[in-house]
């Protein structure tokens, strides 16, 4: 801990934070919880791009804690419960291949290889900035820990809340390791991504209970059996 | 031989076992108040522990010399254990030597010897109680070791008022080292203290009983011991958390008007750290027994994470 | 001149979407599809015989010779499977199985697919062929999931988490690629060719983690091993047409990257390491692609691991990185494309034949040479085909790779040799079940009549195969040389 600095202690704490946020995101079984953790992973998200921003004076930073801001705080979890009001589900109760204590196990081992792994390859940022190596590290093991809670998750809903927390840390890694142009394209591209898996979920109604979607299905099939004039 | 070390080892005793039932009042009375209840005076806890003492002690048939000899021992143990914890004065040779680890293990041999009292008396509840608060401790007991180890690591020394001495020469709380140990100390007395979730210290309900499972059988001058080791207890882990994380009024040279300082503000700080506990423990409903270590996977992941984030930075 | 021709692309794609958009008749709807495809199809070759417009760098798109060829291959199955679905979305429109209302979405996804692939293909810079690689996904699972039945929209939902997951890794190494051309020349770029340029200056260990993270993504686009699992379902459940898209030319896109990746790192010490992780793989992918072709009893799923199994070989070919190699591996490339979307063509006709009506179970195919024997014969001659018989394109490419192959290590033909042979089994084994099959008197399903819009492009995609393994066109020779070139292998063959 040599700097001293308030911006950069904050920033630390933060990335922390991220990280224990990605931590209940892989062990809580309500569903509401699941969202409001998401949206305070996003809103710890936009305040370091902000302290970013400020630390390097850059302004497109703060025009992607804006995009942040709005499409993940606000939108994507306000649509999220909109579907689960629709829809109906509370818990996702059922954990497959890994349970939460043993995903926890296997987060930790996954910091510590990417830890190992980047002090080897990106030797000049160790020794240049800790503070960014830190992030660069955070970054990637927020993007292992999405994907862990994707496989390990059982419903669909649950899933995309995975994968969003992934893009979350690749996010945070390309904010710290390197100033990326295309990085608004990116983030519009995978929320593009996310709206189309949402509104599947939600039209389709794949994660309610058995006779919501029983019911749908048969609305598909006696469709297809109707006559239907070329 | 200077007589300093041993002074201060009994003021910090006697300090201690005087301040214990207070803080547990406290949180008791937190805890009425947020059910909209009146609580109890606040020294309830001196009126329950007097009249304990005044009661004749009664003995299960199957009871070996373990029910009559595990309350003077388990106190004594804690007593030795708060030798080790310098409350309000760090005095420059310590009264008691030992580390870290040994104050580790001291808690744990209390925890044994409640355990086999629990088994002793030879009622079901009180070897359902036993079990089930081994099974926790050895799930927990990883986390500790880790949060010690952090503590250990950040201070650079073993031995805890080394360790207090180097919490007053830092700004606190600029870190993430100092939130996640913050936190993860939060949950250790939650856990070492049978609180919600883990455990509900009031519980009246045999099937839901951890901690009071094992003290089902205890009566009188017995009972009123084991209240008492389990106050010191818990005031000693808050301690650890206070003087680490907000050292300030520890005294390192005595004075009278120092002491009593220090006392008051150590007073206060605890009477904080205790209605904080009281708020926790009404947020919170007691978990399921099977789930409690899933809380504990995630209690591990700080301390992980604090270690994780020392290393790294 | 180059600006102006490349620009024709999205004019074309625009205005055949806005004429989609009002269109109310289904013919017509087809039609431009097949316009756009070949409107497509045109534009690549106009832009192949002219090759000066293109010759000088320029700003919007980079235009090479691996592009054309792949463009070329791309254009050639979009528009086969637009002539084949006038036909075949019009029975699964009768058949009741495609809403009318989905039709609309159907073409314009459609179009919009065949432009996203156009885009990833002349991307100048790695971040631009990323977006249109995920676009890519999007579209292809949205013409996936069209039928709107449980199967499908599980299938296409897999098939966009996988991708799109993958694609996250792939991003990553793109961020380190930008990382590294920045620490070489002060300001990033993510050009493929200044990449290309200061690879062989460039820190190792960073260039090795790059690679490997964006292996990992385009990897999971080509169907292969482990992130295979979205192929077999998505190719089974979508409409034929769409199987054959998707095996012709969007496995390709994510081959196309690999084949980039491949290049870059050619000339820098790691590339003894990365070729070898790209053999094992391929490896890995054809055992498993041709040990599951063993138990399938689905027809269209038979093929899709076919295509697992081809796309692995091919992996295996960039892997050994010699330029005859990687000559054989894009000649491989166009020759399976077409194989493919022919075997796809014929097994939808056989599918509309004997559709069940239970939903999830397997076809019940019998009689088959009594009820539809142009499509019989098609895919056998298609199966015969795929397994690499001489005559055929792909025994050109596969003798010519396990020979650069046997240079490496002996292990590696004698194992793929066996790999083949297994695939040959599995595939004849499956042909003679069904062939032998026949139905009890009066249990036989309707006969269904072949329109000539589906005949057609099977005839011609076949026909077109025997040709391109029995000659080459003058100067295919020196055009595949030249995209090897491009590729950024040097020397000749």
């Amino acid at each position: 801990m040599t700097e001293i600095g308030v911006i950069p202690s904050l920033l630390r704490i933060c990335l922390i934070l991220v990280l224990i946020s990605a931590a209940c995101l892989l062990t809580t079984r309500n569903l509401s919880s699941l969202v409001r953790t998401y949206a305070l992973q996003s809103l710890i998200l936009v305040a370091i791009a902000i302290l970013l921003g400020v630390i390097e004076q850059k302004n497109i930073l703060l025009l992607i804690a804006g995009i942040t801001l709005a499409s993940k705080v606000i939108g994507i979890p306000w649509f999220i419960t909109v579907i689960q009001k629709r829809i109906r589900i509370q818990q996702d109760l059922k954990f497959s291949y890994l349970q939460p204590g043993g995903a926890l196990v296997v987060s930790i081992l996954l910091i510590l290889l990417v830890y190992l792994c980047f002090s080897r390859v990106l030797h000049d940022l160790v020794t240049q900035n800790s503070l960014f190596f830190l992030g660069s590290i955070i970054g990637v093991s927020l993007m292992l820990m999405g994907l862990i809670a994707i496989f390990s998750r059982q419903l669909a809903i649950t899933k995309v809340i995975g994968y969003l927390s992934m893009e979350n840390g690749v996010l945070l890694f390309g904010l710290f390791v390197t100033e990326l142009p295309f990085i608004t394209e990116f983030v519009i591209m995978v929320d593009l991504i996310i709206l189309v898996l949402l509104t599947t979920i939600l039209t389709v109604g794949m994660d309610s209970s058995i006779d919501a979607y029983m019911n749908r299905l048969k609305e598909f099939h006696l469709w297809s059996e109707e006559e239907v004039q070329a | 031989m200077s007589l300093t070390p041993f002074f201060a080892g009994l003021v910090n005793l006697g300090f201690v076992l005087l301040i214990s039932p207070l803080f547990m009042t406290v949180v008791k009375k937190v805890k009425a108040r947020a059910q909209r209840r009146a609580g109890p005076p606040l020294l309830q806890g001196y009126y329950n522990l007097a009249k304990l003492f005044r009661k004749e002690v009664v003995y299960s048939d199957y009871a070996s010399f373990i029910s009559r000899i595990a309350p003077y021992a388990s106190l004594a143990i804690l007593m030795v254990a708060t030798l080790l914890v310098p409350v309000i004065w760090i005095p420059d040779a310590a009264p008691a030597e030992g580390n870290i680890i040994v104050f580790l293990y001291l808690l744990a041999f209390t925890r044994f010897l409640l355990a086999l009292l629990g088994l002793d008396a030879g009622s079901t509840f009180g070897g359902m109680g036993s079990s089930r608060e081994m099974s926790l401790s050895a799930v927990i007991e990883p986390t500790t070791v880790v949060v010690f180890a952090v503590m250990a690591y950040v201070a650079g020394t073993l031995s805890i008022p080394e360790m207090f001495r180097h919490a007053t020469t830092i700004i606190p709380g600029m870190s993430p080292t100092a939130l996640l140990l913050a936190v993860s100390l939060f949950i250790l007395i939650i856990v070492e203290t049978g609180r919600v979730p883990v455990d509900n210290p009031e519980t009246h309900l045999e099937l839901t009983m951890i901690h009071e499972g094992m003290l089902l059988d205890t009566s009188g001058r017995n009972l009123a011991l084991f209240e008492l080791s389990h106050a010191v207890k818990q005031t000693l882990l808050m301690a650890l958390l206070i003087n680490m994380l907000i050292p300030f009024g520890i005294i390192q040279e005595v004075s009278i008007v120092g002491l009593v300082l220090a006392a008051l503000l150590f007073l206060l700080k605890g009477t904080a750290l205790s209605v904080l506990l009281g708020i926790v423990e009404s947020s919170f409903a007691k978990m399921r027994f099977f789930r409690v270590p899933n809380l504990f996977m995630l209690a591990f992941f700080f301390s992980a994470l604090t270690i994780l984030s020392e290393v790294m930075i | 001149m180059t600006i102006l021709l490349t620009m024709l692309y999205p004019v074309v794609t625009v205005l055949i979407l806005l004429l989609q958009a009002v269109q109310h008749s289904h013919r017509l709807m087809s039609l431009l599809g097949v316009l756009h495809s070949a409107a497509t199809l045109l534009i690549t070759i106009l832009l192949v015989v002219t090759p000066d417009t293109w010759k000088g760098g320029e700003p919007l798109f980079m235009i090479d010779h691996l592009n054309l060829l792949l463009m070329l291959v791309t254009g050639l199955i979009f528009t086969c499977a637009s002539i084949y679905a006038v036909g075949y979305i019009d029975g699964l429109v009768r058949a009741g199985e495609l809403n009318r209302r989905s039709l609309r979405i159907f073409y314009i996804g459609f179009s919009l697919l065949l432009f996203a692939t156009t885009m990833a293909y002349f991307a100048p810079n790695v971040a631009q062929y990323w977006i249109f690689a995920e676009l890519t996904t999007v579209f292809s699972a949205l013409l996936v999931a069209i039928l709107a039945v449980k199967e499908n929209i599980d299938a296409s939902l897999k098939y966009i988490f996988v991708c799109s997951t993958s694609m996250l890794f792939s991003f990553i190494g793109v961020i380190f690629l930008f990382e590294l051309v920045r620490q070489k020349t002060g300001t990033g770029s993510l050009d493929w060719q200044m990449i290309l340029a200061n690879a062989s200056t460039c820190d190792s260990g960073m260039l090795g983690i790059a690679c490997i993270f964006c292996f990992i993504g385009f990897a999971a686009k080509s169907g292969i091993v482990p992130l295979h699992t979205w192929l077999p379902e998505a190719h089974a459940k979508a409409p034929s047409a769409v199987s054959a898209v998707l095996s012709g030319a969007i496995l390709n896109v994510g081959m196309y990257g690999i084949i980039r990746i491949a290049g870059i790192v050619h000339q820098t010490t790691i590339a003894t390491q990365i070729s070898l992780l790209l053999i094992i793989f391929g490896m890995i992918t054809m055992s498993v692609a041709c040990f599951s072709m063993l138990k399938q009893t689905g027809t269209k799923r038979l093929i899709a691991f076919s295509s697992i199994e081809n796309m692995g070989f091919l992996l295996l070919a960039s892997g050994i990185g010699t330029p005859v190699a990687l000559f054989w591996m894009l000649y491989h490339m166009m020759g399976h494309s077409v194989v493919k979307a022919g075997l796809f063509f014929s097994a939808g006709i056989i599918h509309r034949q004997y559709k069940s009506h239970i939903p999830g179970a397997e076809d019940e195919i019998g009689d088959l040479f009594r009820m539809q024997p142009f499509a019989a014969a098609a895919f056998i001659i298609g199966s015969v085909a795929i397994i690499g018989t001489p005559l055929f394109p792909l025994f050109l490419s596969k003798f010519g790779i396990l020979l650069q192959a046997g240079n490496l290590s002996l292990y590696i033909p004698l194992l793929a040799l066996l790999l083949f042979a297994l695939a040959g089994v599995a595939m004849f084994r499956f042909i003679l079940a069904i062939m032998g099959r026949t139905f009890a008197d009066g249990e036989a399903p309707v006969q269904y009549i072949v329109p000539m819009w589906m005949k057609a492009p099977v005839v011609f995609l076949l026909a077109l195969s025997v040709l391109m393994g029995i000659m080459m066109v003058p100067g295919e020779e020196a055009f595949f040389s030249a995209a090897v070139h491009d590729i950024g292998i040097g020397g000749g063959l």
